[in-house]
C-alpha cells in the first residue's frame, strides 16, 4: 500500500513539475535512487517522508501540497483513468458526491492493500453537503479536497469547500453547492479502457 | 407522478416499467412487440413495436419456439436472444407469462454490458437503478491500470536481472570476462571437442609500474593490455583477466596451428608498446604459456591448466617477453 502511495507521490512530481524535481525530492526523502514500484515493500515511513521533502521544495505547507495532488489526478491527462472511475459515480455533481459512499468498497475491487477510510454523505439540505471521513489515512481529507473542487470544474458545477481536520487523518469537508450548471461540463464517456 | 397504481395488484405503465427495466420487451399472444424498455431500441438498432418478435431477432434459448406458448413453457422461462440485425449485443433473462396470453422478456446484457457501453455511449441513467455496471466498469478500469504498473515492473525487473547476470560475468576494470565467464567457455570448448589454443599470460614488470607511477597508471595499462587482446581475437574466442596481471585466453573460433605464433607476435608486440601516463612512459612486455589442443583430445581440464601454467613458467625462465607452446597428446 505504502508503494502505491509513493508511486503516486512521484507520478504527481513528475508529470506536473517534471523528473528534476521528483529527483531532488526523493534525494531529499533520504531515497536510495528515484525509483519507486507500487507493488513491492517500502519502508512504511517513505510516504510521509516525501511528503514534507515536498513540501519544502515547492515551498509549499503539506496540506496544500496533498490539495494539488488531489486536483492533479483528477485534471492531469495522464490519470484519465482516475477521473473516469469518479465520474462512474454519478450523472451529475450531487449524485457524484452521493456516490463517495461507496468509493473506498470500488478501489478495494481492484487494490485491497488500499483501505481507504470510511466516507459518510450527508446532504443537510438540498445543495448543503457534510462530507466525513473516518481516521486511518492521514492527508486523504486533503486530497479530497482538492479531487472535489476539480471535480465540480469537471462537471460544470460551483463549489464551495471547507474543510476541518480531525485527529488522525480523520476531518469533515463542508461542501455548498452554490449553482450545478454554472459551466458547461466535461465531456465523458463510461468505458473506453482498453478501446484503443 | 411516477405512474404506479397500487391496489391488490400493482399496475406499471410501460414508461415507469421502462425505467425500471431498460432492456424489456412486451409481446402479445402471437409475439408482436407491444412496447420496450428506452434501452432496448438503442442495443437492437432498429424500431420494435409493432414487429414481431422473431423477425426482430434471432432466439437462442429455448431452441426454435414455434410460438409464444412454447418459448414460456420451454427451459424454465430462461431466454437468450440477440437483435437479427447482427449488430447488436446478446441478452439473456427471463420470459413471464402475462395474463392476456403474450409475454413480458425482461432481460439484460450480462458480460455484453462493457462491450455496449462503449458502443452505445451509455451512461449511468441508462442502466436502470442497482445495476451493477458501474462496478464492473470500475473494475475493468483499475485492472488496466493496475496491469500497467506490473507489467512496467517485470520489464524493469527483467532489465535488472539481465544487467546482473552480466556484471556477474565482467572484469570491471577491463571490460573482459572473468574467471567464472571464462571457466564456462572453458567447459564448452572441452565439451565441444573441436581444437582451441589456452593460453596463460602474465605481465612482466608490471609491480614496478604500479609502484614508480602508481594505482592509476597500472590500471592504464591493463586496460590497454585488455585492448590488444581484444583486438587479436575475434567471434567465437573469449579473453579474461583471472587476476591482477594476469590473463587467459581461448581461442576456439576457426585456427590452424600454424598460425598460433603469428597471434603469439601480435600479442607480444601490441603489450611492448610504451604506455604514457600523465607524461610518463609505462613498459610491460607479456610472458606467454599457450596449449594447442587438436579436436578429438579430450583433456581433462586440470591437467590442461597445468599444461599451460608450466609453459607460461618455462617462457619467463627462458628471459620472459616471449611465448612458449606446448601440443597436448591427440
Amino acid at each position: 500500500m505504502q508503494g502505491l502511495v509513493c508511486r503516486s507521490i512521484e507520478r504527481f512530481l513528475t508529470n506536473s513539475r517534471g523528473p528534476a524535481i521528483w529527483s531532488r525530492v526523493a534525494a531529499r526523502a533520504g531515497m536510495d535512487g528515484a525509483a519507486v514500484e507500487a507493488f513491492l515493500p517500502v519502508a512504511p515511513d517513505l510516504p510521509d517522508r516525501l511528503l514534507k521533502a515536498a513540501a519544502a521544495e515547492l515551498r509549499l505547507p503539506v496540506p496544500a501540497v496533498l490539495e494539488d495532488m488531489g486536483t492533479h489526478l483528477v485534471t492531469h491527462p495522464a490519470c484519465e483513468g482516475i477521473r473516469r472511475l469518479l465520474r462512474f459515480g454519478g450523472a451529475d455533481y450531487a449524485d457524484f458526491l452521493h456516490s463517495l459512499q461507496d468509493l473506498p468498497a470500488r478501489a478495494a475491487l481492484a487494490l485491497p492493500e488500499l483501505a481507504l477510510p470510511a466516507i459518510g454523505v450527508e446532504e443537510r439540505q438540498t445543495g448543503r453537503f457534510s462530507i466525513s471521513i473516518a481516521a486511518g489515512l492521514p492527508g486523504f481529507g486533503h486530497l479530497a479536497a482538492g479531487m472535489l473542487r476539480a471535480m465540480a470544474d469537471d462537471y460544470g458545477a460551483l463549489a464551495l469547500l471547507r474543510l476541518k481536520a480531525g485527529r488522525a487523518g480523520a476531518c469533515r469537508i463542508a461542501l455548498e453547492l452554490a449553482d450545478a450548471d454554472h459551466a458547461a461540463p466535461r465531456s465523458f464517456a463510461l468505458a473506453t479502457a482498453g478501446a484503443a | 407522478m411516477t405512474g404506479v397504481a397500487l391496489a391488490g395488484e400493482l399496475t406499471l405503465d410501460p414508461a415507469t416499467l421502462g425505467r425500471l427495466l431498460p432492456l424489456h420487451l412486451r409481446i402479445d399472444a402471437r409475439g408482436e412487440i407491444l412496447s420496450h424498455g428506452p434501452l432496448l431500441a438503442r442495443i437492437a438498432g432498429a424500431a420494435l413495436v409493432g414487429a414481431r418478435l422473431w423477425q426482430a431477432f434471432d432466439i437462442r434459448q429455448p431452441a426454435r419456439p414455434r410460438d409464444v406458448a412454447e418459448l414460456l413453457s420451454r427451459a424454465g422461462g430462461r431466454v437468450r436472444l440477440s437483435p437479427a440485425t447482427g449488430h447488436g449485443a446478446d441478452l439473456r433473462g427471463l420470459a413471464l407469462a402475462l395474463p392476456d396470453g403474450g409475454a413480458l422478456l425482461a432481460t439484460g446484457l450480462g458480460i455484453g454490458i462493457v462491450d455496449a457501453v462503449r458502443r452505445h455511449a451509455l451512461t449511468q441513467d441508462d442502466l436502470g437503478p442497482g445495476s451493477l455496471a458501474p462496478e464492473l466498469l470500475y473494475l475493468v478500469e483499475a485492472n488496466a491500470a493496475v496491469r500497467a504498473e506490473l507489467h512496467r515492473l517485470t520489464a524493469r525487473l527483467h532489465g535488472a536481472q539481465k544487467a546482473a547476470k552480466a556484471e556477474a560475468l565482467t572484469d570491471t576494470l577491463t571490460g573482459l570476462e572473468n574467471r567464472r565467464a571464462f571457466g564456462i567457455a572453458l567447459d564448452r570448448a572441452l565439451e565441444r571437442g573441436a581444437g582451441f589454443a589456452l593460453l596463460h599470460m602474465d605481465l612482466d614488470h608490471f609491480k614496478p609500474v604500479n609502484d614508480r607511477f602508481g594505482h592509476a597508471a597500472g590500471d592504464q595499462v591493463l586496460a590497454s593490455v585488455a585492448r590488444v587482446l581484444r583486438g587479436v581475437t575475434r567471434a567465437g574466442d573469449h579473453v579474461a583477466r583471472i587476476g591482477g596481471d594476469e590473463f587467459v585466453l581461448l581461442l576456439a573460433g576457426p585456427l590452424r596451428p600454424d598460425r598460433l605464433e603469428g597471434v603469439f607476435s601480435r600479442i607480444l608486440r601490441g603489450v611492448a608498446r610504451p604506455i604514457r601516463h600523465d607524461g610518463n612512459l609505462c613498459r610491460v612486455t607479456a610472458s606467454l604459456g599457450a596449449v594447442w589442443v587438436p579436436a578429438g583430445a579430450r583433456p581433462v581440464e586440470g591437467d590442461l591448466m597445468r599444461m599451460a601454467d608450466e609453459a607460461l613458467y618455462a617462457a619467463k625462465r627462458d628471459g620472459r617477453g616471449r611465448a612458449v607452446l606446448v601440443h597436448h597428446p591427440p
